[in-house]
């Protein structure tokens, strides 16, 4: 009987065995409700059904990561991260993108700690984390540290422009002039950093030494721009950027581009996805009008009035744009626009622009 | 009432294994703003269409303005930059009953403007002994002329001050020297609400624009005092028109020590300018080979309140400019006329970085002889997924400075509000330095300051010889082994006043000697040592 009872409690136990073992491990992904954007909403909720059933893929929680990281959505990449360093202690990816995003929310000393982290174990040629944490270091003003770790970088890779200007910095720093020209004044470096960033430094020393002419003339040719160092995998995040607010930015890039053919086939993308966002269907109205299509401007412009007639910022963009348009300077139609001028009046008494288009149109 | 209590924490130091020290720090701060008296909103009028003003305006003074040798406080109000009720929306004045407790006096004292406020700064600039007000507004800045008893009157138009460009910081200081008080106004953008632009945010609701948007940085404007009640502008002549920037904060102060003072304007998202006074009614904008244009990483920040004092005791002004979040503040230290970027030496980096900063100054906020710096935050976007009932609220920031230039945070909890332009002063005469901070939508704050670490104080009030506060004059005293500087200055901040009396903490020290005046015309007087709890006043000889 005690045999038996001691068969069963040990088959028991290789059975609980068992299921533990081979049951799928690691933590739930990190999911949000705050994500309201139609694009980016389903890409991440597949993206985290697919770690929850896969919670051991260190591809698939990097990528989800990344993806809050590309949205902006910092904290929710920081607590991805954090799992997948949990997980995965050994990868130096995420322990970098874990110090890129504290970074970016401002935690420099958290940063600091896991860029420290991703340093320790980046393998043999592996500079980037080296020279990222020098620069890092000298920014919290430990000198000391960002020292060790250029060092590490230029043995790792040698002179590479990352290692050049924190070693100017740092002689910069330190208060010595000279050395910091004597490496900086290298013209492969002026012409691989990007924006004139070594003139600058170069203005700088100068200063030191009290050379103020040869400051002035360095700091003519800098530009007014760090360079922005590409580590190998910040690019990639560039691909995770997924969402209506990365079409949005995009719109409005191309918008200031004045690259009419690419906004209006972005603005025609977006509108496929979210036709309710106002501030996108102004555009798209306005874009027409730009592109010559009035009917098609003006007609989207009434609709959107026509939804929300106490919507202002359409109105003056619709009366703005019936003013100029010949067909709309009869008796009638102008009658049309002022009432629509007089209505965003009695909405906003003091509508400057409302005022000023009212007194155009009755003189 | 029941006393919120602003700022507590614990501190923990010197803790080993074996037998942890645990310690409690007295709070620096209660908010008394209720129980006091001081009971304004600034408000602003957001609406559904984000118009920039909303989001960057506001300040307060302290000054006395009744004599009566107690701090008022005086308020900007904002209102709706498109609403015909504007009018109903008027900047309001606390009067001090001399115990640090107010009263509303607005309407006796006329000093209740209308205009969507931006800005305020103080000086007698009709020498006539009292304080007067320069109020910078999105449409037509104000002169207020003081009688000495609280009473103001508008002599905007008579005096030739009303510059129509919207307005941010502004400083009284007297350019050449002849003892009167001219004017500098930095104005940020040439912006009226016809020219407000959508700016979609990452939330996809449209949100206040970035600066740059509009590419429509202003000019400042320079206006000389003729010394008759007028001023003659002479922003082309004086050359500051050379360059221009999205102007928010001012800092006066005598940079290279030639005896003329510089101006230093701090802007947003655009290199900083440094306009040095060349003694002849002319400035020459310096900023870039002085370094104080863009920080050591080489990117211009959005700069927004700044300051000088001497925070490493060489015996020169440094300067510090606070920015947006995801920019370190930066600390730019004198090095003779012309400055490093201090900021990673200091322990700023890492402190600031987190925040949106608008109003700062240095102040010994804990009586212990080094200055400190309070911050007050609050975003300008709505960051994706946030929920807070004040999505643009951020706690402020408490730093206690230490020895040799550096600094170190005060954690505190507290209320979280949106704060812009804040005012030190001893608003309750009892030695310590109180601050005065303005909410965007939210009751302003009266943080009365606790003494928290008990140190002494002396304290000195300087007097031009009209009898209004000597501003720009140095004060160099020697406290324990340390030569120390301070100044006496009503402007720096954001868009905001302060109270120029001298509150000097001196830590357990029992006095501090060889204390030398140097007058703003160059001229220098020594007097008697200052005692412990001494409190005086020095006037200029005729």
């Amino acid at each position: 009987m005690f045999q038996k009872i001691f068969l069963v409690c040990c088959l028991s136990l290789l059975a609980i065995s068992a299921v533990v073992i081979f049951m799928p491990s690691g933590p739930k992904a990190i999911r949000t409700t705050v994500i309201t954007d139609p694009l980016l909403k389903p890409v991440v909720q597949q993206m985290a059904d697919a770690v929850d059933e896969d919670p051991k893929s260190q591809k698939l929680r990097m990528e989800l990561g990344m993806t809050y990281e590309g949205a902006g959505l910092n904290e929710l990449a920081e607590q991805t991260y954090a799992q997948y360093v949990e997980l995965f202690p050994g990868q130096v990816i995420g322990w970098y993108r874990l110090a890129v995003v504290r970074h970016n929310q401002g935690k420099m000393k958290e940063a600091i700690t896991a860029l420290a982290k991703a340093a320790e174990i980046a393998p043999a040629r592996m500079d980037a984390p080296h020279w990222q944490l020098a620069f890092w270091y000298i920014d919290v003003g430990d000198i000391v540290k960002a020292k060790v770790q250029i060092d590490i970088a230029d043995i790792k890779q040698p002179n590479t422009m990352q290692v050049l200007i924190a070693k100017g910095r740092i002689a910069l720093e330190e208060n010595k002039p000279l050395v910091a020209i004597d490496l900086l004044n290298n013209e492969k470096l002026i012409r691989e950093v990007p924006d004139g960033y070594v003139y600058q430094l170069l203005g700088r020393a100068y200063r030191v030494m009290g050379d103020q002419e040869r400051s002035r003339a360095a700091w003519a040719k800098a530009g007014q721009k760090k360079p922005n160092w590409a580590d190998p995998w910040t690019r990639n995040v560039v691909n995770h950027v997924v969402g209506l607010n990365a079409l949005r930015q995009e719109i409005m890039k191309n918008m200031q581009a004045n690259n009419l053919a690419k906004v209006r086939q972005l603005i025609d993308e977006y509108i496929s996805y979210d036709n309710t966002n106002r501030v996108v269907r102004r555009i798209d109205a306005s874009w027409h009008a730009k592109q010559g299509e009035l009917a098609l401007a003006v007609s989207k412009f009434n609709a959107l009035m026509k939804e929300q007639a106490s919507d202002t910022i359409t109105a003056i963009l619709l009366a703005k744009l019936r003013m100029k348009i010949v067909q709309f300077q009869t008796a009638e139609e102008i009658e049309v626009t002022q009432k629509m001028l007089e209505n965003v009046l009695s909405i906003t008494p003091d509508h400057v622009v409302a005022q000023q288009l009212l007194n155009e149109l009755q003189r | 009432m029941v006393k919120r209590i602003f700022v507590s924490f614990l501190f923990f130091a010197g803790c080993s294994e074996q037998q942890p020290q645990v310690f409690v720090e007295k709070a620096w701060f209660v908010n008394e703003a209720a129980e006091r008296g001081l009971d304004f909103v600034w408000e602003s009028g957001q609406g559904d269409f984000p118009y920039n003003p909303e989001i960057v305006s506001g300040g307060v003074a302290l000054l006395d303005v009744d004599g009566d040798d107690d701090l008022d406080i005086y308020m900007v109000q904002g209102g709706s930059v498109v609403n015909s009720k504007q009018k109903e929306y008027s900047n309001q004045l606390f009067i001090n009953d001399g115990t640090g407790n107010f009263t509303n006096g607005t309407l006796k004292s006329g000093a209740g403007d209308t205009h969507f406020g931006t800005g305020v700064s103080t000086g007698d600039y009709d020498n006539d002994g009292d304080v007067d007000l320069y109020i910078t507004n999105v449409e037509g800045n104000v002169l207020l002329q003081n009688d000495g008893k609280g009473h103001f009157k508008n002599v905007t138009t008579f005096a030739g001050v009303g510059e129509t460009r919207w307005g941010a910081s502004s400083a009284f200081f007297d350019m050449d020297n002849d003892g009167d008080l001219d004017l500098y106004v930095a104005n940020y953008i040439d912006w009226t609400p016809a020219t407000e632009r959508e700016c979609p945010a990452q939330t996809g609701l449209l949100d206040y624009c970035h600066p740059q948007s509009y590419r429509a940085p202003a000019k400042d404007t320079l206006y000389r005092n003729n010394g008759d009640g007028t001023f003659a502008n002479v922003s082309e002549q004086s050359g500051i028109h050379a360059v221009w920037g999205n102007g928010l904060g001012v800092v006066v102060g005598d940079v290279n020590e030639d005896g003329f003072l510089d101006v230093f304007v701090a802007n947003d998202e655009m290199n900083n300018q440094l306009w040095l006074n060349q003694g002849d009614g002319t400035f020459i904008d310096d900023a870039i080979v002085s370094g104080v244009a863009v920080d050591a990483n080489g990117e211009p920040k959005a700069g927004m309140g700044t300051d000088f004092a001497d925070v490493n005791d060489d015996g020169l002004l440094d300067l510090i400019v606070v920015n947006l979040s995801g920019e370190t503040d930066s600390l730019f230290i004198n090095k003779g006329g012309w400055f490093t970027d201090g900021t990673p030496k200091s322990g700023l980096s890492s402190i600031s970085r987190p925040y949106t900063r608008f109003g700062t100054g240095f102040r010994d906020l804990n009586n212990d002889g080094f200055l400190d710096l309070y911050m007050s935050n609050g975003k300008v976007q709505i960051p994706v997924g946030e929920t807070a009932d004040d999505p643009y609220a951020e706690q402020n920031v408490l730093i206690k400075g230490l020895p040799n230039g550096r600094f170190q945070e005060v954690p505190f909890v507290g209320p979280v509000h949106t704060s812009r332009g804040i005012a030190y002063g001893d608003v309750n005469s009892d030695g310590s330095m109180d601050i005065v901070v303005l909410n965007r939508d939210a009751p302003a704050y009266l943080l009365i300051n606790q003494n928290p670490e008990g140190g002494g104080f002396v304290i000195l009030r300087l007097r031009n010889e009209h009898g209004s506060p000597a501003q720009d004059a140095v004060v160099r005293f020697t406290l324990n082994d340390r030569r120390v500087r301070r100044e006496v200055r009503s402007g720096g901040g954001y868009c905001s006043a302060q109270d120029p009396a001298l509150h000097i903490g001196i830590g357990n020290a029992s006095s501090i000697s060889e204390v030398e005046i140097t007058w703003s015309d160059g001229s220098k007087q020594r007097i008697e040592d200052l005692r412990l709890g001494d409190a005086r006043t020095v006037r200029k000889s005729p």
